[in-house]
């Protein structure tokens, strides 16, 4: 496992290493590794160094360094960096290249960050297996055989497989914490608006929210912190008043006695594997013995949560990916197009894959005239009564804990051609984007056989309770496995 | 429930192939049975939520947005698929 945020910046500090020789050691590593893995869409090789290396002479010079100076950082290639590709793994943007800076990515250069490379996702984001890319799939470093889970499943293979101390991805339905699960990584949802989406490929606007991986709950706490707040150029962000702010420290010593946490009896039913179950069960009996208290609770529109999410975020889709025309960017057959409509099709049809093209129809549909009220309002009317239900329980308990993902990893090319059961992948996670409250998943205390993850979701804002008790099994864990 | 693929299509502004014809046409069916669970629910006494209809923003105009770079009108007319006397140039919308 690659050192923490923290111990990284205490080693270049006291210069027992230098940042040029972390970066230039995990450049070797992706080298060596990712011809298999598939995590990067592009690595900056070059430039990663060359900001290495001013990191460094700024140490000589005996400057102090900022916390996240020199930390190595790959980005979901969904997300702009100014002069790079930015492909979203679609053949539509292949050629691509980014005109200006994602907000997150302004605040993480400014943070002086390193930024390794872009990572693969399933194309636009839509997907949960990372094989929708168009540029190939992405292997789980656990097990090649299988699927590092998606859509941000690059990041995740990255940060898993050693190639990356941090990645920053997107998560619509469980994006981030999906993948973070099966690759045995922590991911972070924020609440919808606690981080500027400016400069994140849109899939569905009102659902999407940016988020860090990282081996480490406080690592991901240290990100969220650098990357937060309103922005002009994002709308929907808000500005977080001090009672919103994390309390770092305070997540690092993760007194959690007292906290009371909500198990959700919607969630835990039939068809979770037996493995998952179990883990489950280990850190809730691990949580009592540090104080916590449970009870069990009710959401019950849960089974509702999935259909609801396949009806608004593909009328969005195809909202959003209605710019991508063959006319001011991107895959263009303007040349061998007779007139302006055929421009737009035949655009569309060669530069969308598969799962666009089914959600962009899916979305075209549910807002056709004569369906708009039977779909699309139904699905808004569902989605209150889910904001709601978890509104009802966030007055009893501090925290809900769930699994994550129903199983472990499943194997490439096993759901590649049954929609549905790919949909289904989100039926933990979805209900925190309809809801807009943020949700974490961390590595469970297992650590037999595939990576389990369990989620936290909190009440809007209230970030600081999820990463407190999320701290506190990933305190024994790292204490369990990587210390002896 | 009714729909056509092809239609739906033209709508999309989307050309389909007859391979993908047949893969639309399987899997929406299965799609839409899925997604129709919803018709189980009674939502009469539900009001349409109004929270998500969000307030605008306010339309301010940037001079000199230091969020863009100054070679940012280069840049972007560099992505456009072709460009005449630094204009973009489409298609005719009107027949002659």
């Amino acid at each position: 496992m690659l050192p923490s945020i923290e111990q990284l910046h205490q080693s270049y500090i006291q210069s027992h290493t230098t940042v040029t020789k972390v970066v230039a050691d995990i450049l070797a590593t992706i080298q060596s590794k990712d011809k298999e893995i598939n995590s990067y869409t592009e690595v900056f090789g070059d430039e990663a160094l060359r900001q290495a290396e001013l990191v460094d002479s700024k140490l000589a010079r005996g400057e102090k360094l900022g916390l996240l100076e020199g930390v190595p950082i790959s980005v979901k290639d969904a997300i702009l960096i100014e002069g790079y590709k930015a492909t979203a793994s679609s053949r539509m943007l292949e050629d691509y290249t980014a005109t200006y800076d994602a907000t997150v990515i302004t605040k993480l250069k400014n943070a002086g960050a390193i930024f390794l490379g872009k990572t693969n996702l399933d194309e636009f984001a839509m997907g949960a297996s990372t094989e929708n890319s168009a540029f190939g799939a992405t292997l789980n470093p656990a097990d090649i055989t299988r699927v590092p889970g998606g859509s941000s499943g690059g990041s995740a293979a990255s940060v898993a497989g050693d190639m990356a101390v941090i990645s920053i991805g997107s998560d619509t339905g469980g994006s981030i914490r999906q993948p973070a699960s099966l690759t045995g990584i922590v991911g972070l949802k924020p609440t919808y608006g606690r981080v500027s989406r400016f400069g994140l490929i849109a899939m569905a606007s009102s659902l999407d929210q940016i988020g860090p991986f990282a081996h480490r709950v406080i690592d991901t706490a240290h990100i969220l912190t650098a990357i937060e707040g309103k922005d002009v150029m994002d709308a929907t962000s808000v500005d977080l008043d001090s009672s919103q702010l994390l309390d770092i420290e305070k997540i690092k010593h993760a007194d959690v006695k007292g906290m009371k946490v909500g198990i959700p009896k919607e969630y835990f039913i039939d068809g979770i594997e037996t493995d998952v179950r179990q883990a489950i069960d280990e850190v809730i009996e691990t949580y009592k013995t540090l104080g916590v208290e449970f009870v069990e609770v009710s959401l019950p529109h849960t089974e509702y949560a999935v259909p609801t999410y396949y009806i608004i975020m593909p009328a969005e889709v195809s909202t959003n990916l209605a710019r991508f025309d063959g006319i001011r960017y991107g895959l263009s057959e303007l040349q061998n197009s007779q007139d302006l409509q055929e421009v737009y099709r035949a655009s569309r049809a060669k530069g969308f894959g598969n799962e666009p093209l089914r959600r962009i129809m899916l979305g075209t549909y549910v807002l056709s005239s004569g369906y708009y009220s039977s779909y699309y309002g139904k699905a808004k009317q569902v989605q209150n009564m889910i904001r709601q239900d978890f509104v009802n329980v966030f007055r009893e308990v501090d925290v809900i804990i769930t699994p994550t993902s129903p199983h472990t990893a499943f194997t490439i090319g096993e759901k590649v051609n049954e929609p549905v059961s790919m949909y289904l992948e989100d039926i933990f996670t979805v209900a925190t984007n309809l809801a807009g409250i943020p949700g974490i998943s961390v590595p469970t205390l297992s650590n037999s056989g595939l990576p389990i993850g369990f989620q936290l979701m909190s009440n809007h804002f209230q970030e600081q309770k999820l990463l407190t008790l999320a701290q506190a099994i990933d305190n024994i864990r790292y204490d369990k496995f990587n210390n002896q | 429930m009714d729909y056509d693929v092809n239609s739906i299509a033209k709508l999309a502004h989307i050309n389909l192939s007859s391979e993908r014809n047949m893969m639309l046409n399987q899997d929406f069916g299965n799609i839409l049975d899925y997604v129709n669970t919803l018709t189980s629910l009674d939502l009469e006494s539900q009001t349409i939520p109004t929270y998500y209809i969000q307030s605008l923003r306010e339309d301010i105009a940037f001079d000199n947005n230091p969020i863009f770079s100054d070679n940012i009108k280069e840049n972007i007319i560099k992505e456009m698929p072709l460009v005449e006397d630094g204009y973009l140039v489409v298609k005719s919308v009107l027949k002659k």
